[in-house]
């Protein structure tokens, strides 16, 4: 079946249907205005002047649109994004490593001179105590303080056993390598034998968090909820179970969240993801149908690579023939860059209406964030829109579990500021909170 | 070239009563979907007063010339607006009773459609489907800049409806026009049918019986309801026959 795309004028009348060949050819006869829309069948309508949507929507359209456009004129502005506070300057590994290495080796040259002239059995003791304790630990800390998770995760896996062993020695060791340890446990299995999974936990935020986020753990997870999973996705049965909270999940609230004492993945919760995701890929399941199959796969997926700024989705590749997909609905609620993309996203209404609560809780999150951002570049009309959100606002819902209390505190600050300077208020949060960012 | 409709109303699986209305005469060339809003016997007195009276307007008018459709579509919808405004201040029973009106008139190949709510009317082509009417509902509003999202309670769902007959001492109706081809369709609608089948699968079936039309509007009920059929459903089918 050939696609056809059908025009509606601004005055409500209709042109076309027409093949895309043919509005390549006739589309400046045809007496199109900007505000006029086009929609293929069964696609949504898109105004001729609405690049984003029509790059999203219909992009063997946007040179068209963009002719059109050429006549009549464009209207000026684009929202800049808020610039990521830079981090601080580095020194290179060779500066750092070296200079400490240097020191500890003029150290030990000098204190080994003096036993080995002195106290020969002592001077080999200590030589060797020496090597032991520079050899990974603070191999580690330079490797981190560079900043290649890479080169940290490679290191840990060529020296798995040495590390760990290194760790156990002391409890001052662990407390320090803590943190190295969970860079190995999440590269693999989500734990380490001999170390309980509460130490890769770490202290929880919430109490709606999963205890372990091992891969074993996310395996019997994903396969004693198979029978659920269909009528949880399509919006028929909610349910608080672990699996379902994390599939709720935000990735732009993970990335929001603590990192103290955490490199790689950032934080529990982005552990999590990891875990749940390469679990579920792993797994055969019986009676799970495709298309349920496929949402959930594609939905891990988009978490997983939001979390690393590489979101990628494949809405289309799955959907019900009813019409309502939980997860394919949030997903295009994160993706959408602006409120008007954000309303593509509602297509159907959900059997139960907890999910369309759901949707709407973190629509309401994210139509905030937009705000900020229009605010903090200056646009004083969203000034009433964020006062009336910061006011009613819902800061946790019951079934997704995780709680907006940082940014409810946040909103309520920079409202408190009004009618004073918002927008410094804002850029002064964002340098105590730099986590704080409103980007999607 | 003729033109042909077909239609039908079924009270789904769910409800308890059926609170849409349908009317259609191709002799007249004059198709009515209504969908009731309001509880109790609220929705179905709503959408039958307008099927009614916009019958009533149309028996008691002269000829329409082309470039007064318009013109009638509007004045026949507000006419029934205000007779079920004023009968449900009246009737405690019917209190805030509405409905939402695709009203089509054709004149030869052209068809004027005056729409308020959230029924729909669709353009069946070559097994595509386009929606020509615009949803009078929250998210719809928002999107088209016709209301400030802040104005939005945040609580509110998208689908909410911003207009129906009935509600109000006046409603602004949205009217449209389109030059019907032969071998193209119109489908009207209730949402009992666009909020249980996809568009795909409406088109489908439209395409699966185009040698026999008149079954499609129960085909198409037959899928609402194997889908759940949550709500009342109406479908209406328009088309010319003739030489393509």
């Amino acid at each position: 079946m050939q696609k056809r795309y059908l025009i509606r004028k601004h005055d409500m009348t209709f042109i076309g249907p027409f093949s895309l060949s043919r509005l390549s050819r006739k589309h400046k006869q045809l007496n199109i205005f900007s505000a006029d829309e086009i929609s293929a069948g069964f696609g949504k309508w898109v105004k001729f002047e609405d690049i984003s949507r029509m790059k999203r929507h219909y992009p063997e359209l946007v040179d068209i649109a963009k002719d059109l456009m050429a006549g009549w004129g464009v209207t000026a502005g684009t929202v800049e994004k808020i610039k990521p506070i830079p981090k601080k300057n580095k020194t290179s590994i060779f500066g750092g490593l070296f200079s400490k290495l240097a020191l500890l080796c003029l150290i030990a040259t000098s204190v080994g001179l003096y036993y080995k002239s002195k106290k020969p059995e002592a001077y080999q003791k200590i030589l060797a105590k020496i090597q032991l304790r520079s050899n990974h630990l603070q191999v580690l800390k330079d490797l981190e303080s560079n900043g290649s998770v890479a080169d940290l995760a490679s290191y840990l896996q060529a020296h798995r056993v040495g590390v760990l062993k290194e760790a156990k020695r002391s409890k001052s060791n662990f407390n320090q390598m803590l943190k190295y340890i969970r860079v190995l446990a999440f590269q693999s299995k989500g734990s380490i034998d001999g170390i309980a999974d509460a130490y890769l936990t770490g202290k929880l935020e919430s109490k709606s968090l999963p205890k372990t986020c091992s891969e074993k753990s996310w395996k019997k997870r994903w396969k004693d909820s198979e029978e659920h999973l269909k009528s949880w996705v399509s919006g028929k049965q909610n349910i608080k179970d672990d699996w379902a909270k994390l599939l709720s999940w935000s990735p732009a609230w993970i990335k929001k969240r603590t990192t103290e004492d955490w490199v790689w993945p950032q934080n529990y919760y982005a552990a999590c993801v990891l875990m749940a995701e390469k679990a579920y890929a792993g797994l055969a399941f019986d009676s799970l149908d495709e298309t349920t199959y496929t949402m959930i796969k594609n939905r891990l997926s988009f978490m997983r690579s939001s979390l690393s700024n590489a979101a990628t989705y494949a809405a289309d590749e799955a959907s019900y023939e009813e019409g309502f997909s939980y997860l394919n609905q949030l997903t295009c609620l994160e993706m959408s860059e602006s409120n008007e993309l954000m309303d593509d996203c509602f297509v159907y209404n959900s059997p139960d209406p907890s999910f369309d609560e759901m949707l709407i809780f973190r629509k309401s999150w994210l139509t905030a964030g937009v705000l900020v951002q229009k605010l903090s570049n200056g646009d004083e009309g969203s000034l009433e829109a964020l006062q009336q959100t910061a006011d009613t606002i819902e800061v946790v819902n019951e079934f997704i579990g995780l709680s907006y209390d940082q940014e409810k505190n946040f909103l309520k600050k920079v409202v408190d500021s009004m009618p004073g300077d918002v927008v410094e208020t804002i850029r002064n949060e964002l340098k105590v909170h730099p986590g704080v960012e409103y980007s999607h | 070239m003729h033109l042909m409709m077909y239609g039908d109303t079924n009270i789904g699986m769910v409800r308890k009563n059926n609170q849409d209305s349908i009317f259609f005469d191709s002799t007249m060339g004059l198709g009515v979907v209504a969908d009731g809003i309001g509880g109790r016997r609220g929705g179905e007195v709503a959408s039958s007063m307008v099927v009614n009276s916009i019958r009533n307007s149309f028996l008691k008018s002269d000829r329409i010339r082309h470039e007064e459709t318009p013109s009638f579509i509007t004045s026949s919808i507000d006419r029934a607006n205000k007779e079920v405004f004023e009968k449900s201040l009246e009737d405690q029973d019917v209190s805030g009773m509405g409905t939402t009106v695709n009203c089509l008139l054709f004149n030869g190949k052209k068809v004027h459609i005056g729409h308020v709510g959230d029924s729909r009317t669709y353009l069946y082509d070559k097994g595509n489907l386009w929606q020509l009417t615009v949803d009078h509902s929250v998210h719809n509003f928002i999107k088209r800049g016709l209301i400030n999202a802040s104005a939005v309670l945040p609580g509110a769902k998208p689908d909410a409806l911003t207009r129906a007959v009935g509600l109000l001492e006046e409603v602004e109706v949205e009217l449209y026009e389109i030059e019907l081809k032969p071998g193209q369709i119109l489908l009207s609608c209730s949402d009992g049918l666009s909020g249980m089948v996809k568009s795909k699968r409406i088109a489908e079936i439209i395409t699966d019986s185009l040698s026999r039309p008149e079954k499609m509007p129960s085909k198409l009920i037959k899928e609402a309801n194997l889908n759940g059929g949550r709500d009342n459903i109406t479908v209406l089918i328009s088309h010319l026959k003739g030489e393509r």
